[in-house]
């Protein structure tokens, strides 16, 4: 048997760190003992009493980092170190937390004794069985894999429910569970508005402006886009509308979707008008009176529901519901006026650099939600608005590499993504498309969304601003470019930065998808593009 | 640069809250992690940066975003906030109230708690402390024999000899701050709502003289009776006998083991403080 260790003087390391390190050392063949542990005084009386203290650390300190392994051999001991030194030395070099990486659900579950939710993200064949091994062992689900079939779905979220767990997904990319950001979310402020959402990028959206504008989120609850379809039937949506009326920390509720189905919408309002805290929703295209009629405040675009949100959470449950409600919708009119205002006059003095015989626009959406909201801002405007993933089924483009008139394209949805990583995070089908676009005389404006966060593109600036320079060289001279930006300054390619780039290119940039949509509409109706 | 705020001097660092614990002074960096650099000044004060992902604390500076990579110093003389030489926006800022002490103590959920905090803390955490089995989950070698370090103070502590079971603890463990010393913090604190704690409260200060001024920071806290947010909103639901079981992960969710170990000193010496004649 061999004793041997290392000292890494002032080394230090955060505690999660430092115990997966000790768990990986412990794993490697030959190794009998081992200790990764601060150098206190106690520590190294542990040390000794378990027969693993070295002379070398006879002089160590409370900030030294004392390593000791002991082994069957040398081969081991060196193994053991040398897998440690990797380790930690990556750690170092990322300064992010370095975490063991399990192969199986158990070994997660081992490895973190106490977590309540898992996280899937697998292929989506593998993904359902996987979901349901989570539920069985009392874990909440997050679903980030699609390609998981309906009935599955329905069977996971009907088990979920009857366990009192949540099913988010599948194909959910966003949630914000106790300040934990899950898969694509942004870094945001803490505060009291609650989310419940089946639109992911919708949910970025309003956690991002919430954040944004000084508020901040309790927790934030996708479901999947299926969920409030017919046949799921609004299951999670309504376990995610339960678990925030329940939470202590949510004073208000924000609920995001596009249109449900009737049904499940009824069921919606008819729950949320059961609980004493203000609910405001935002069901993009869909029919306000139903929320309305149930006590609910209803807004037309993510920006319009972010922001009353705040406004009625800034009211701090002093008073009652329906007078929060009511005087926050009042305030928030003039403001959106004032906005759209001042936006219609942007959009007329951009028109101005629209080309001759330019007069559509052509919108190249990363974020499904932001196409829809895109169709029902631009709708407005222009009146028809094509797409892959119409709002109006007659809108459907025969073919979506082809765009007719005013068009906007989800080049996240299925028939672009196989095979393919998110456009979130591979900008080439994107750039290639911002190119092929300014090739078309037609073009008046191409719209964008650039979304931040966590798992999106770490520099999105360094794909899209040559594509914008190679469709201004290529006869895109003449258009312009409107883009929205998703994000809050804390994110990792921070939304200031990315704003800034985006402005110092010529790019008119905005902080609100449903203000470039509008301008973007704006300047095509300027320009002729009214259908 | 990234969400550096320091390294553009225009951009500020937007100040959410400040603990009510931050001393004015000059600070230099300590040590750092992705969400929370610790400083401390030249007489030994402490303050911790943290990002908005975290909450309030007696001497955290919770930024509205990401902590600053930083090198450099904070100088703090309220309520004006300089990190690295700029000035940080403070007008929105709140001071976050740690006082824990003034609640009604009792808690008469803490045993339907207990029995939840056991189910869900992690397998090396001082939860060993609360059920004795649980050392079976410590590996043969230096695991047992830390395991059974814990266990030997416990029983000192539950004797009345506070300063030798501290004195076991205290550096003892795992982890950045070492779970022994986690542990003590939430000892000290649970003696301010003990019929006669304050003897185990100074006997116990005076035996925990760690060099890690982020333990040490927490224990004194913890003896002023002072508690970071996840904590007080813990102790808050059940000094009103509300089901405190969801607020649970908050605390289980600070480190590794920290937020469980500082739990397992709190309930044991719930439970074995109360005794007649002990403090």
């Amino acid at each position: 048997m061999l004793t041997k260790g290392i000292i890494r003087k002032g080394e230090y390391f955060d505690s999660v760190a430092l115990m997966n390190a000790a768990k990986e050392l412990g794993s490697v063949k030959g190794v009998v003992d081992s200790a990764v542990v601060m150098g206190t005084k106690e520590n190294r009386s542990i040390l000794q009493n378990s027969g693993l203290l070295l002379p070398e650390f006879a002089n160590s300190g409370d900030a030294d980092m004392l390593i000791a392994v002991k082994a069957e051999n040398e081969a081991a001991v060196k193994a053991a170190l040398e897998k440690l030194d990797a380790i930690l030395s990556k750690k170092k070099t990322s300064g992010k937390t370095a975490e063991a990486r399990p192969r199986s659900l158990d070994a997660a579950v081992e490895s973190l004794a106490g977590a309540n939710i898992a996280l899937i993200s697998v292929a989506g064949r593998y993904a359902g069985a996987l979901a349901m091994s989570a539920l069985r062992r009392n874990l909440h689900v997050m679903l980030f894999s699609d390609n998981v079939s309906l009935q599955q779905e329905i069977k996971l979220k009907q088990f979920g429910r009857d366990k009192g767990l949540l099913v988010m997904g599948p194909d959910c990319g966003t949630a914000i569970i106790n300040g934990i950001p899950l898969a694509f979310a942004n870094v945001v402020g803490r505060g009291s508005i609650g989310m419940v959402a089946a639109a992911g990028t919708g949910l970025q959206e309003v956690s991002c402006i919430v954040s944004n504008e000084g508020g901040g989120v309790s927790q934030a609850i996708g479901t999947g886009g299926r969920d409030v379809k017919k046949d799921v039937g609004g299951i999670m949506f309504l376990e995610g509308l339960k678990a925030l009326v329940a939470d202590k920390d949510t004073k208000t509720i924000l609920l995001v979707s596009k249109p449900p189905y009737p049904a499940v919408m009824e069921k919606i309002a008819a729950q949320a008008a059961k609980t004493d805290k203000p609910v405001v929703a935002v069901f993009l295209g869909g029919d306000k009176a139903v929320g309305e009629n149930a006590g609910l405040a209803c807004a037309g675009t993510l920006k319009e529901a972010a922001l009353l949100a705040l406004a009625v959470d800034s009211f701090g449950g002093k008073k009652s519901k329906r007078t929060v409600l009511a005087a926050a919708s009042k305030d928030l009119k003039a403001r959106l006026a004032a906005d759209d205002k001042k936006l219609k006059a942007q959009a007329k003095k951009l028109s101005a650099q629209v080309g001759k015989g330019r007069k559509f626009v052509r919108g190249l959406f990363s974020g499904g939600t932001f196409c829809t909201e895109a169709q029902l801002v631009m709708g407005e405007v222009l009146g028809k608005v094509h797409s892959n993933v119409p709002l109006d089924p007659g809108l459907k483009l025969a073919d979506s590499l082809k765009s007719v008139e005013n068009t906007v394209i989800d080049l996240g949805d299925d028939e672009f993504t196989v095979g393919r990583p998110h456009p979130m995070i591979d900008y080439a089908l994107r750039c290639k498309r911002i190119v092929a676009e300014g090739a078309n005389k037609d073009v008046a404006v191409i719209l964008l969304d650039v979304v931040l966060g966590y798992g999106s593109h770490l520099d999105p600036l360094s794909e899209l601003l040559p594509a914008i320079a190679a469709a201004r060289k290529g006869g895109g001279k003449g258009i312009v470019f409107v883009a929205s930006v998703t994000g809050t300054d804390a994110d990792p390619q921070s939304r200031a930065k990315v704003l800034k780039g985006l402005q110092d290119a010529g790019v008119a940039a905005y902080g609100f998808n449903a203000d470039a949509a509008a301008v973007a509409g704006y300047i095509a109706g300027f320009a002729g593009g009214a259908k | 640069m990234g969400n550096s705020c320091l390294a553009e001097k225009k951009s500020l660092c937007v100040v959410k809250s400040v603990g009510d614990s931050v001393a004015d002074g000059r600070y230099f960096l300590h040590s750092s992690f992705t969400s929370a650099a610790n400083f401390i000044s030249e007489d030994g004060a402490f303050v911790c940066l943290v990002s908005a992902v975290k909450e309030g604390g007696p001497f955290n500076i919770v930024l509205s975003s990401g902590v600053p990579a930083m090198t450099g110093s904070i100088k703090i003389s309220l309520p004006i906030i300089e990190v690295d030489g700029a000035v940080a926006d403070t007008s929105r800022a709140k001071i976050y109230d740690s006082a824990v002490s003034s609640l009604r103590g009792g808690f008469a959920g803490l045993a339907a708690l207990e029995k939840e905090y056991l189910r869900l803390a992690s397998p090396l955490s001082l939860a060993l402390a609360l059920d004795k089995r649980r050392i079976e989950g410590f590996r043969p070698g230096f695991q047992r024999t830390l395991a059974e370090q814990i266990l030997q103070a416990c029983a000192l502590l539950s004797g009345g000899d506070y300063a030798g079971g501290a004195r076991l603890l205290n550096g003892a463990g795992f982890g950045f701050t070492p779970s022994g010393d986690d542990f003590l913090a939430g000892v000290l604190l649970a003696t301010h709502f003990l019929p006669a704690g304050e003897p185990a409260r100074s006997a116990i200060f005076g035996a925990a003289a760690s060099s890690n001024p982020v333990s040490l920071a927490a224990m004194r806290a913890a003896r002023d009776g002072r508690a970071c947010e996840p904590v007080k909103k813990l102790l808050t639901a059940l000094s009103l006998g509300e089901d405190a079981s969801s607020l649970l992960p908050a605390v289980l969710g600070m480190g590794a083991t920290s937020g469980a170990d500082f739990l397992a000193g709190f309930i044991f010496a719930f439970k074995s403080f109360k005794g007649e004649g002990r403090c």
